[in-house]
C-alpha cells in the first residue's frame, strides 16, 4: 500500500484482479439466476392457485384453461374455462400484484427510515385503512363527502375512506418525523403509536356498531382475495407498475442510504428529497392494495427480509426478489387459504402470517451471518 | 491545480456558536491537518467544507468557485467525505460498497472504467480477500479501510478524513497516513484531516491549523506548533522532539492537567 499509485491507471490486470473480476461477476450472475429462479417458483404458485377452489382441476386442465385464452360471452367453452378466466386469473394477478406492491412499499420504508421492522403494518398505515373502513361500514361517514359535497356509494365509501386515511397516516408520520430530534428509529415507534391510536378507534367503532355492520367489519379487516376483479387488478397493477418503475431508477440512491444520510450526501444524493418520493411512493401503493382487498399484513415486513437473505442488499436486485418474494408469499397464502377449509375459502389476511413467519423463522435460523 | 479557500466562514447550532470567522487555505498536492482539543469545531467544520452542514455566514470557494452555488451531484465529483465511522444499515459486500463511490458518474450499470477502478482501489488496500465480504463481519480498521477506498472512487479533488486512524493499529496508522499522502502527492489532491494525533500530523501533513474554542490558534507549517501552543491549546506540558528534521511530540509527566486535579 505504500508504493506510490494512481486508481485507475490502465495497469495491466494482474491475477488478483481477473480472479476479482471473476468474483464480481459471478457473483452477479449468481443474483440474476436466484431471481429467475424464485420467479419459475411463482409461476409454478400460479398454476396451482388457478387450480384450487371450490371446483379444484388438475394442473394439466389449468393450463389448457389458460391457454385457451378468456372466453367470449357467447363462447361453448367448458365452464372450467369461465371459472379459471371470470374468478380466478384476476385474484391470482391481484396476488402477484398486491405482493410486489406491498413487498417493495416495505422495502423502501426499511430502507428509507435505516429499520428492519418498518412496514406498512408497523407504521400504523393498515390500522388507518381498517379505521376508515369502520368509518364507512359502521358510521356510514364518507371522508370524501365530509371534504367534497358529493354522495358516494357504500362499497365505494370504504374503499375511499380507507385510501384516504392510509394518506393521512402517512403524511402524519412524514411531519412527525420533521420533528427536532426525530431519528429514522423513532419514525417506527411514532408508527406503533398511531397503529394503537387507530386500533382503539376501530374498536370504539366496532362496540357502537350493530351485528351485521362488525360482521361486514370483521371480514373487511380480516383481508381477502375475493373482494379481487378485473377492474380492481387494472387500478392496482397500473399504481403498483408506475410506483415500481420510479422506485427501481432509484436503486442506486437506495443503496446509497444504507451507509447513512451523510454518506449518501456525500455521493450527491438528495437524502431528503428521496425520503420523501420513496414515502410518497410506497404509501401511495400500500393505499391501494389495502383499500381495495383489506388490510394483508406482514408482507411487507417479510418479502424485504427473505429478499437480503436470499440477494444481500443491493437493491437493483433486491427489488426484483423483494418483488417476487412478496408475490411468491401472498399467492402461496391465497392458495392454502382456499384449500385449508375447502370448499370455503380463508380469508387470506389470517394465511400471510402462517406462511410468512415460518418461512422467515426458517430462513433467519438457517443464516451463516448477521443480516441486520 | 485544485485551490480550496475558506473566507470567514461561522457556524453555529441555534444559539450556540460553533466557530467563527475562519479563514484558512489548502492547495492541491498539500495534506491541512486540523488539530485541537475536543469540541473545537474540527469536524463542524470538515463537514462546511462537504455542505453536509451549511455554514451561517461566509464562503467556501474550490478553484474560486462558491460551493454553495454547486449542485449535490457536482460537489461530489470535486469533494469526498471520509467520516470517523461508517456502518450499513442493511448487508452490503465491501465490493458494491466502493462502488457507490462512482455514484456521481454513474446512471445504471457500471462502466469498465469504474470496476476497473474498484478493483484497483481493492488491491492496492489489501481488501482483496474481503471484496465480496458485508461491510457489517469486517473489524472497524477494515471497515475504515473501505470507507477510505470508496471516497478516492470518487476522484475528488479535495478529499476531507473525519480522524481517518481511530480504529487502526499502530501499522495500519501509518499505512493510511502514507497511503493518504502518496494519494495527495500522485494526483495533486488536497487533503484536509482532523485528527488528535499531533505526531501522525506532525509527521504527514504540510499545514497544520490549531483550533481551540471554535477560532483558530495559529495556522501555517508544521513548526508552528511549538510547546508553548500546545500548552495553551491542550493545557497539556510536551516536549518536542526532533527526528531527521520532523517533530515529534512527547506529552509529560506532571503536566498542568495533573495539578488542577
Amino acid at each position: 500500500m505504500t508504493e506510490k499509485f494512481i486508481p485507475g491507471s490502465a495497469e495491466p490486470a494482474g491475477d488478483n484482479r481477473s480472479k476479482l473480476l471473476r468474483q464480481y461477476l459471478v457473483h452477479t450472475r449468481w443474483k440474476l439466476l436466484l431471481i429467475l429462479f424464485m420467479a419459475a417458483l411463482l409461476c409454478v404458485l400460479c398454476i396451482a392457485g388457478l387450480s384450487v377452489g371450490g371446483a379444484s382441476y388438475s394442473f394439466t386442465e389449468s393450463w389448457e384453461a389458460l391457454f385457451a385464452g378468456p372466453p367470449q360471452p357467447n363462447d361453448p367453452a367448458p365452464v372450467r374455462h369461465r371459472i379459471i378466466w371470470v374468478l380466478r386469473v384476476p385474484r391470482v394477478l391481484m396476488g402477484i400484484v398486491g405482493g410486489i406492491g406491498l413487498g417493495v412499499s416495505g422495502l423502501m420504508m426499511q430502507t428509507i427510515l435505516r429499520n428492519p421492522l418498518a412496514s406498512p403494518y408497523t407504521l400504523g398505515i393498515s390500522a388507518a385503512a381498517s379505521f376508515g373502513a369502520a368509518l364507512g361500514i359502521i358510521s356510514k361517514i364518507s371522508v370524501i363527502a365530509v371534504i367534497f359535497p358529493v354522495a358516494v356509494r357504500q362499497d365505494l365509501m370504504i374503499i375511499t375512506n380507507s385510501f384516504i386515511c392510509t394518506v393521512m397516516c402517512t403524511f402524519l408520520i412524514y411531519f412527525l418525523s420533521k420533528l427536532k430530534g426525530v431519528t429514522p428509529e423513532t419514525v417506527v415507534l411514532f408508527g406503533v403509536a398511531i397503529m394503537y391510536v387507530f386500533e382503539a378507534a376501530t374498536s370504539f367503532m366496532q362496540y357502537i356498531g350493530n351485528p351485521e355492520e362488525l360482521a361486514e367489519l370483521v371480514y373487511w379487516i380480516f383481508g381477502s382475495m375475493s373482494k379481487a376483479s378485473w377492474v380492481k387488478l387494472k387500478i392496482t397493477a397500473v399504481c403498483v407498475g408506475i410506483c415500481l418503475l420510479i422506485a427501481y431508477r432509484h436503486a442506486w440512491n437506495f443503496n446509497s442510504l444504507m451507509l447513512g444520510d451523510e454518506s449518501a450526501r456525500s455521493i450527491g444524493i438528495d437524502v431528503e428529497r428521496l425520503r420523501i418520493m420513496g414515502l410518497l411512493l410506497s404509501s401511495l401503493m400500500t393505499a391501494v392494495i389495502v383499500s381495495l382487498l383489506g388490510p394483508i399484513g406482514f408482507i411487507g415486513l417479510v418479502a424485504p427480509h427473505i429478499g437480503r437473505m436470499l440477494i444481500g442488499g443491493d437493491h437493483r436486485f433486491l427489488i426484483p426478489i423483494t418483488c417476487i418474494a412478496g408475490a411468491i408469499v401472498l399467492v402461496l397464502a391465497d392458495t392454502l387459504s382456499a384449500i385449508i377449509l375447502a370448499p370455503a375459502v380463508v380469508p387470506v389476511g389470517i394465511m400471510t402470517s402462517f406462511v410468512g413467519v415460518p418461512l422467515l423463522i426458517y430462513l433467519i435460523a438457517k443464516r451463516k451471518k448477521e443480516h441486520w | 491545480m485544485v485551490t480550496l479557500h475558506l473566507d470567514r466562514v461561522s457556524f453555529s447550532y441555534k444559539s450556540r456558536q460553533v466557530f467563527k470567522d475562519i479563514t484558512l487555505d489548502a492547495a492541491g498536492g498539500q495534506i491541512l491537518s486540523l488539530v485541537g482539543p475536543n469540541g473545537a469545531g474540527k469536524t463542524t467544520l470538515l463537514k462546511c467544507i462537504d455542505r453536509l452542514l451549511l455554514p451561517k455566514s461566509g464562503a467556501i470557494r474550490i478553484n474560486d468557485q462558491d460551493i454553495a452555488e454547486l449542485s449535490r451531484s457536482e460537489l461530489a465529483k470535486q469533494v469526498a467525505y471520509v467520516p470517523q465511522a461508517a456502518f450499513a444499515s442493511f448487508p452490503i459486500t465491501v465490493f458494491d460498497t466502493i462502488l457507490l463511490g462512482r455514484r456521481p458518474y454513474l446512471n445504471w450499470k457500471p462502466g469498465a472504467r469504474d470496476l476497473a477502478m474498484v478493483m484497483d482501489i481493492i488491491e492496492r488496500m489489501e481488501l482483496t480477500g474481503l471484496a465480496m465480504r458485508d461491510l457489517g463481519e469486517l473489524s472497524g480498521g477494515e471497515r475504515q479501510k473501505v470507507i477510505v477506498a470508496k471516497a478516492i472512487v470518487q476522484e475528488p479533488q479535495v478529499l476531507l478524513f473525519d480522524e481517518p486512524t481511530t480504529y487502526l493499529d499502530l501499522k495500519y496508522q501509518l499505512k493510511i497516513m502514507q497511503f493518504i499522502r502518496d494519494l495527495v502527492d500522485e494526483k495533486r489532491l488536497c487533503a484536509v484531516i482532523t485528527t488528535h494525533d499531533l505526531n501522525l500530523a506532525l509527521q504527514f501533513s504540510d499545514r497544520l491549523a490549531v483550533l481551540k474554542g471554535g477560532a483558530i490558534v495559529t495556522e501555517g507549517d508544521i513548526h508552528i506548533l511549538t510547546e508553548e501552543v500546545i500548552l495553551q491549546v491542550y493545557e497539556v506540558e510536551a516536549h518536542l522532539h526532533y527526528h531527521q528534521e520532523k517533530p515529534f511530540m512527547i506529552p509529560l509527566k506532571g503536566t498542568t492537567l495533573r495539578r488542577k486535579i
